[in-house]
This record gives structure tokens, C-alpha cells and sequence, in this order.
């Protein structure tokens, strides 16, 4: 058995977030604060080296040019001014121009015109009649989605029969998303497990069960106490 | 209102989204360059905003350590570990033991774990929720379970005829929803970028 | 019976129906789908000295399913003769995974700086995967290690998206922007390994021929895996995924018995 620090820890942590499972605790909330913690500093550590590798050393080696970005990008932190909060809209205004510039270009290019082209190649008679009925269902199922969006509110007549269809198909797509979804949420929860149970922590789940246990009857009798 | 607090920001943004959108229809060298290099910009510009959620969480909790308001002391929990990681960062570097050892047994099973207690959340609400009331619901709850049993291997063990409705499920009905939304969202999208570049949306302002 | 204990015995179950089959694996087949096939082909038919990116992206909440296929690709990729470019565009964590799992695979002879290099993370997300298909050299300047791009010697004919051969991307999110940023401007084979979350809109992709293939998560991991024949992960937790969403059947079906059961019940209403 080598219980060593690292799985000491990782297991310690995992089962610190468990506890949520029975309620709020204050175990729970330390270690939630711990994470949000945690998590921010990844991002600063990893964004100071490449502010440094990026900007920096391309200025320090005479691309004097990437002064403006890293003014730009310096400004951003006026955000936390009052009084030259302002200064923090030039970075985000180029960033929002750039963005919606970028998305112009590809959602056209890559979604509306990959996506419609895909749909509109699709061949309704096709060689056999199930592949048929498939192009059939898709593209009658696009244009009944999109319809949908567009008409949503204001749909009469017979377009609302093909907005109702539409609904349909959208439907399927996200029942799609939640079935999918399934598969994501357990393979988290599995890998929790096979952490817990194939490292040397399975021998300290024992104890914490009964630990748990014993929180667990501290608890109910509390709360009939109060009762 | 003077102009630099406004105007100024909004025609920055007119250009650069002229320049970057423009770039991609019309062949032009001084253009294309010009488009790489404010690209490129934007990514320095987005590394540097990477600092922001540390910062205001730092000055946020530390405002809260000082009053020693509500409880102050997962504030000082939260702030020593952020300090920590930063501190080991910058001094041994993201490629060193001391980092990798953080990453690998503080951070990564507690952000698995968090998300891990959204599988007991699903199975309670697939329980509660996924009903057969109305058409949507079923074609929702038939379309979740053909996708569930084509995913699980026992499935495919039991009856191939699982994976086959399973992947017609997901490259039919689902696949004519998807693209619908896409291309929906896509025209959404194009049109909030007009409307940003010029200069009708706001919001990314702020204040007046 | 109340709400709360009903809850309670669902997670006891679902703890029981992932750790049993763990610890006591039921050895199920597993059959490999046609787009990880397609993967698996794309990477297999590459000619010599093609130019393969691998965009390692995801942050540790996708660990579980994004780390067996970043060891199963990285591990195929680096049997080929191909050259291979390391990046990542979108999450932060990428970087830290890109470095453990070079320290893990079996590089077969390959050289850093001659047939792989790793460029570092980008951020800006749509602004990042511009510019790295713009022009990479202007983007990375140098690589992860701070080496000058000028001076790696696979890089002198790799500057833009022209130059790339195959992209396989370990994204979580922004797929639609990787088609439309990447993917289309240069009608680049693109493969996508992703969460399972994902799939349903991958799916769009792969059927408008814009993907050549795609993974679809911890499944789609442990496919590839037997594929080329490594077990880890994946392979380990798919007794495990098979229970637990047979369980999740089971409580759908009976969560309906019993509510046209009250509905009967109840007249009808």
C-alpha cells in the first residue's frame, strides 16, 4: 500500500465534494472556494507567459509594433478604475470589431452557406426508397426548422403546420443533446470512481464511509431534535 | 458626453470588423496583412483579459477579508490558494513539478468532481421530468433514449438494431433540428455582428 | 415515499452501478462506429510529410474523456511519417495536458523541432484560429518553449492553413467556429474529437462532409483505443457507462408506469 500525498489529497477533495450530495456543508464550501481559487490563478499564470512570449520579447527583440497591443491590452485592467473606467472600452472595442468581424466571416462561409449547400445537395429520389425518405425527412425537416425561428410567433395559415413540424425536429435534436448528455455526466462520474477505487484511496473509503455515516445520523437526530 | 468615451470606442470597432470581414471577400495584400496583424492584436489583447477574473476575485475577497463580512474565512482560503498557484507558477514555471502537482491532484479532480454530481442530477430529473404528456415530449424522450441505448456498448450486445435506430435517429431527424439551429443561429449571429460593427448594439460598453 | 429518500436511493444505485462494474469488469464487446473508423483512416492513409495539427484543448471538468483520446491520437499520430504541429486554441488546461502527454508517449524516434512542435496556447478563441490559419509565424512567433519559429526547421514550409494536411481538434466547444474559421476557408480535413455533449451537432458536420470523422467521447475513446490496440481509460470505464445507462432506461420506463399509473388514477387528468 503507498498512500502518498498527491491521491491523499485528490481523494480527500473528491470526497469533500460529495458530501454536497446529502446537503450544504461547510466542508463543501470550503473546498468550493478553494477550486474558484484554484481555477483563476490557471488562467493568470499561463496568460503572464504568453503575455510574455507574445508581446514582450517580439518588442524586446524590435517589433515595436506590439507596443500598441500590449498598451491596448494593459488598458483593459482600467476597468477596475472608477474614474478611468473608460479607458478599458478601447481594448474591448477592438476585440468585439475583430470578433464580429471573424464571425461574419465564418458563419457565413463554414454554417450558412456548409450547411445549406449540404442540404440542398441531398437528392430526394434517390436509388432506394429508405435513403429517399431520409433526404426527404432532412430537408423538409430544415426548412420546417428554420421556418419555425423565423415564424415562431407569427405563424397563421399553413405555415403553421410546417412551424408545428419544424418544433418537432428541433425537438429531436435536443433529445438528441440530453441522450448525448448522459453519456458525458457518467463518464465524469466513472472517472471520479475509477480514481477512488484503482488507487491506494480504495483503502481509506472504509473509514470515511463510516465517517459519513456517522454525520449522516448526527444529522437526522439534530434536525428530530428540532422537530 | 465627450467623444472619446464613446465614439471613439464605437469606431474602432467599425473599422477593425470593416477590415477583418472585408479581408476574407476581397484579395488584397496590404489588406491582408493589415487584417493579420490587428488579428493577432486581439489575441494579445484576449491573453491579457485571461489576469481579469483573478484580479477582481482577489480585490472582491480581500474586500470581504478587511469588513470580515459573512464568512470571511473561505475568502482567505480562496485568496491564499489563488496567491499560491500564481506564486508557484511564475516562479517554477507551468512545464515544472510543483505546477503539474497542483493541476494534476487539487484543481483537475475538483472541477471532474463538481461536474461529476450532475450525473445523480440527471438520473433524478430524467426520473421526474421525462414524460410521455405531449407530442414534443415524446419526440424529445424518443430521441434522448435511441441516442442513450446506441451509446451504451450492452445495448449493441443485446440487439444491433439498437446502433441502427440510434444512428438514424442522430442522422436524420437530428441532423435536419441541428442544421435548422445552426444556420439560425449562424443569420442570429451575422446579424448581431452588423449591427455591433455599426455601432447599433452597445452593451459591450458598459456604462455611459 | 418522500422525494428526498427516493433521491437518496437514486444516488446510492448510481454510486453502486459505477463502482461495481469497476471493480468487477463484465468484459462486454465493444463495437467500433464508422466515424471513429473514419479517424482512424484519415490519420492511417496520410502520406509521408504531411503536415497533421493537433489542437490539445480542454479543461479538467472533459479530463475524463479527452485525456484517453489525446494519448490514443498523440500515440498514432507519432507511428506515422507525418509532421506534427501541437497547439491549443481554446481552454487553458490544454496546455498542461499538451506537456503531460508528450512526457507519456512513445515518440518512436521522432525529434522536437524536426517532426512535432508544440506552439502553445493562443487565446481569443475565433481571433486565435484566425490568425493561426492566417499566418502562424506572425501568431506564435515562437513556440511553447520560447525557441524562435524562424528557427524550428519543420516550421519553414508550415505558415497557413494551405499547409496543413489534416486537423484533428480536441475541442469541447466553439465547433461551429473551427468549421466556419478554420474547416471552410481552406476545405481542410478536419476530424473532431469531442464531448459526447457535442456530437449531436458534429453529426451535422460529419454528414455535410465538412468533418472526415469524429470521436464521440469516452465512447469514442475506448474505440479508438482498440483500434490501435492500447487499453486505458476508455476501454476501463465502458462496463461501467453500459450499467449506468441501463439504470437510466429502467428509471425513465418506471418513472412513466408511475405517472400514467396516478393519471389513471386520478380520472384521466
Amino acid at each position: 500500500m503507498s498512500l502518498t500525498p498527491d491521491i491523499v489529497i485528490a481523494g480527500l477533495l473528491t470526497v469533500g465534494i460529495f458530501t454536497f450530495l446529502w446537503r450544504d456543508n461547510r466542508v463543501f464550501r470550503a473546498i468550493e472556494h478553494l477550486y474558484i481559487g484554484v481555477t483563476a490563478a490557471q488562467a493568470l499564470v499561463i496568460g503572464v507567459g504568453n503575455v510574455n512570449r507574445l508581446a514582450v520579447n517580439p518588442i524586446l527583440t524590435g517589433n515595436i509594433i506590439y507596443i500598441i497591443s500590449f498598451i491596448a491590452g494593459a488598458m483593459i485592467y482600467f476597468n477596475f478604475s472608477k474614474r478611468y473606467s473608460y479607458l478599458a472600452r478601447y481594448p474591448v472595442a477592438l476585440l468585439v470589431g475583430v470578433m464580429a468581424g471573424l464571425t461574419i466571416r465564418g458563419q457565413t462561409a463554414g454554417i450558412i452557406y456548409g450547411q445549406s449547400a449540404a442540404t440542398a445537395q441531398l437528392t430526394l429520389i434517390a436509388k432506394d426508397l429508405l435513403t429517399s425518405a431520409n433526404n426527404i425527412i432532412t430537408v423538409t425537416g430544415v426548412i420546417a426548422a428554420l421556418s419555425y425561428f423565423i415564424f415562431a410567433r407569427k405563424a397563421a395559415g399553413h405555415v403553421k403546420y410546417l412551424s408545428a413540424y419544424g418544433k418537432y425536429v428541433i425537438m429531436s435534436a435536443l433529445g438528441s443533446a440530453f441522450g448525448a448528455a448522459v453519456l458525458v455526466r457518467n463518464a465524469l462520474l466513472g472517472g471520479r470512481m475509477l480514481f477512488l477505487l484503482q488507487t491506494d484511496f480504495i483503502y481509506l473509503l472504509p473509514i470515511i464511509m463510516v465517517l459519513f455515516a456517522i454525520w449522516v445520523l448526527y444529522d437526522k437526530r439534530r434536525a428530530q431534535k428540532q422537530q | 458626453m465627450v467623444w472619446y468615451r464613446r465614439e471613439l470606442p464605437l469606431t474602432i470597432t467599425f473599422v477593425l470588423g470593416i477590415l477583418i470581414s472585408s479581408d476574407y471577400f476581397l484579395v488584397f495584400a496590404p489588406l491582408q496583412k493589415t487584417a493579420v496583424t490587428f488579428n493577432d492584436f486581439a489575441t494579445i489583447v484576449a491573453t491579457f483579459a485571461l489576469g481579469l477574473g483573478a484580479a477582481s476575485l482577489t480585490l472582491m475577497h480581500s474586500k470581504k477579508i478587511i469588513d470580515r463580512s459573512g464568512e470571511w474565512y473561505h475568502s482567505v482560503l480562496l485568496v491564499a490558494s489563488l496567491l499560491s498557484v500564481v506564486a508557484v507558477g511564475l516562479i517554477f514555471g507551468v512545464p515544472s513539478d510543483a505546477f503539474q502537482f497542483q493541476f494534476k491532484n487539487i484543481y483537475s479532480p475538483l472541477e471532474a468532481t463538481v461536474f461529476s454530481l450532475l450525473a445523480f442530477y440527471l438520473l433524478t430529473t430524467a426520473y421526474r421530468a421525462l414524460r410521455i404528456r405531449t407530442v414534443e415530449t415524446t419526440v424529445f424522450l424518443v430521441s434522448a433514449l435511441a441516442v442513450v441505448m446506441m451509446n451504451a456498448p450492452v445495448t449493441e450486445f443485446l440487439w444491433g438494431g439498437f446502433t441502427n435506430i440510434g444512428s438514424w435517429v442522430l442522422n436524420v431527424p437530428n441532423t435536419a433540428g441541428q442544421r435548422g439551429i445552426l444556420i439560425g443561429a449562424a443569420i442570429g449571429a451575422v446579424a448581431l455582428a452588423i449591427r455591433t460593427i455599426l455601432g447599433r448594439e452597445t452593451g459591450y460598453l458598459g456604462g455611459k | 415515499m418522500k422525494t428526498t429518500t427516493i433521491n437518496y436511493l437514486i444516488y446510492v444505485l448510481i454510486f453502486l452501478a459505477v463502482s461495481v462494474p469497476i471493480l468487477v469488469p463484465l468484459g462486454l464487446p465493444l463495437v467500433v462506429s464508422k466515424p471513429t473508423r473514419d479517424v482512424y483512416e484519415a490519420i492511417q492513409s496520410l502520406p509521408a510529410n504531411s503536415v497533421v495539427v493537433l489542437d490539445v484543448t480542454y479543461d479538467p471538468i472533459n479530463e475524463v474523456e479527452q485525456w484517453p483520446m489525446t494519448l490514443a491520437l498523440m500515440e498514432h499520430l507519432f507511428t506515422r511519417p507525418v509532421k506534427i504541429v501541437l497547439v491549443s486554441l481554446v481552454h487553458v488546461g490544454g496546455v498542461v495536458y499538451t506537456l503531460r502527454a508528450l512526457n507519456i508517449v512513445d515518440k518512436h524516434g521522432k525529434v522536437y523541432g524536426q517532426d512535432y512542435v508544440y506552439l502553445g496556447y493562443f487565446a481569443g478563441v475565433e481571433a486565435a484560429m484566425s490568425a493561426f490559419v492566417s499566418d502562424m509565424h506572425t501568431l506564435a512567433k515562437t513556440d511553447f518553449y520560447g525557441t524562435p519559429i524562424d528557427q524550428i526547421p519543420m516550421m519553414k514550409n508550415i505558415r497557413t492553413g494551405k499547409d496543413i494536411n489534416l486537423f484533428i481538434t480536441l475541442t469541447t466547444a466553439y465547433t461551429s467556429s473551427y468549421i466556419g474559421l478554420i474547416q471552410a476557408p481552406f476545405k481542410m480535413p478536419m476530424a473532431i474529437a469531442t464531448v459526447s455533449v457535442s456530437i449531436p451537432e458534429v453529426r451535422a458536420y460529419y454528414n455535410a462532409g465538412q468533418v472526415v470523422g469524429f470521436l464521440n467521447g469516452i465512447r469514442g475513446a475506448a474505440e479508438y483505443e482498440k483500434l490501435i490496440n492500447r487499453p486505458y481509460w476508455g476501454l476501463g470505464l465502458m462496463d461501467a457507462i453500459s450499467v449506468t445507462h441501463v439504470i437510466l432506461i429502467g428509471f425513465v420506463v418506471l418513472g412513466n408506469i408511475q405517472y400514467f399509473y396516478n393519471r389513471r388514477k386520478s380520472g384521466g387528468k
